[in-house]
């Protein structure tokens, strides 16, 4: 029984990849699609309310991406301590004014603020919206990073857009932020689903015999 | 049970000890456990799926398709409506009811010999009587068949994700791949209003 506690020990060690942090809970819409999400992707999640949050992966990318930000709004300071942190860190949904205060916060007092935060601004009405030059500014250095490792000869995976929204909300919200994408000329979307079985498949082929 | 008992030696020799070493295994044990309960409850052991979507550039929400399907996804993903061709405002829209089955069956009579076409190769590729290379060449040729409608999806202010995402696994089940999503025209919504509902 030891023997075999260790094995199961060794086993989910070496094919465990943590589960990265959500900042939401999100109940994703279920689908017969069985097509794996890719690798390196730019998330966007979208929970009940509508609240927008992104991610993207690579901590250079994510610190190259927060200083174009800072050049945009240069009314918000940042410590390099900061910047190195939000480095780390995974998905954020707050206001750009907001967020040196998200980086200082720990862990529990993030996940109180991600509750009652409005999310990213997506508003264009106003010229409100902040999520585009995120998405800009991620897709940028994103590419740069992309090229810079192409030339070094690794192997690199192109950056796919997935959009990771409660089955519950309003489609009015993901249309919004699916706009804000087409703008910059991306039409090419990822949606996560939750896997369920296909109730059509057995009938729908005996049907055509 | 947790201890290990070193063997009597019976070696002839000089015997060093008399008393049998007991290893306490209890702690290591415990540690196991825990990391194991760790991992299992931290590791993922479902990937993510996701469906793969390509929006078209740019719909206009009165675009006229004649030989489309236009589908008019609202609150109640047990009543969707649904019209062939142009509209009018005069016209009798369609009901699909009763959740998602009726929906299929519409979008598949819509694509009939394209969608039987594709099952077929599809089925062959399957008991591998067509190699890769000649089945994605044969589905592409199907695909791009210009007998495949264009669906248009409409959504208006209650429609949610949910009923999207069902949607689009209906188009892609059907193998229609010319879709757009697209807000509803308020012709269209005032149209809906009048329909009698469907129990």
């Amino acid at each position: 029984m030891v023997d075999l506690a260790f094995l199961l020990v060794t086993f989910f060690m070496l094919t465990a990849t943590m589960r990265s942090p959500e900042p939401v809970l999100v109940d994703t819409p279920s689908s017969i699609s069985d097509v794996i999400l890719p690798k390196n992707t730019l998330l966007i999640t979208i929970d009940t309310a509508g609240r927008v949050f992104f991610n993207i992966e690579g901590k250079d990318v994510r610190m190259n991406m927060l200083r174009r930000m800072m050049n945009k709004f240069p009314e918000v300071k940042f410590t390099d301590e900061q910047v190195n942190k939000f480095g780390a860190m995974q998905s954020f949904g707050c206001n750009f004014a907001q967020l040196p205060e998200f980086i200082d916060d720990d862990q529990n007092k993030r996940d109180a603020f991600n509750k009652a935060s409005p999310g990213i601004p997506i508003d264009t009405v106003g010229g409100k919206d902040q999520l585009s030059f995120w998405i800009n500014f991620g897709r940028v250095e994103e590419f740069k990073f992309r090229k810079e490792q192409q030339d070094e000869g690794k192997p690199t995976t192109e950056l796919r857009i997935a959009i990771k929204a409660d089955g519950k909300a309003a489609y009015k919200k993901i249309d919004a932020v699916i706009a804000l994408f087409k703008k910059q000329d991306v039409y090419q979307f990822n949606l996560i689903t939750a896997l369920e079985g296909d109730p059509n498949a057995a009938p729908a082929a005996s049907a055509k015999k | 049970m947790a201890d290990i008992q070193q063997q009597q030696s019976h070696r002839k020799g000089r015997r060093r000890s008399h008393l049998p070493v007991r290893v306490d295994m209890t702690p290591l044990v415990d540690l196991a456990f825990l990391l194991l309960t760790f991992f299992v409850l931290t590791s993922e052991l479902s990937k993510q799926n996701a469906i793969t979507t390509k929006f078209p550039k740019d719909v206009q929400p009165n675009t006229l398709v004649n030989n489309g399907l236009t589908i008019l996804l609202g609150k109640n993903p047990e009543n969707i409506f649904w019209y062939r061709g142009e509209f009018k405002p005069s016209m009798h829209l369609n009901v699909a009811g009763k959740g998602n089955q009726e929906l299929l069956d519409v979008l598949k009579n819509a694509n009939e010999s394209v969608f039987e076409q594709v099952e077929i190769v599809d089925r062959q590729h399957n008991l591998g009587l067509l190699n890769y290379a000649n089945w994605n060449k044969k589905r592409a040729e199907y695909l791009g068949n210009r007998s495949v409608p264009f669906v248009i999806l409409k959504w208006d202010n209650e429609t949610d994700y949910q009923s999207v995402v069902t949607a689009i696994d209906d188009l892609n089940r059907t193998h229609i791949n010319k879709y757009a999503i697209v807000s509803v025209s308020d012709a269209e919504k005032e149209l809906e209003k009048n329909q009698v509902p469907v129990k």
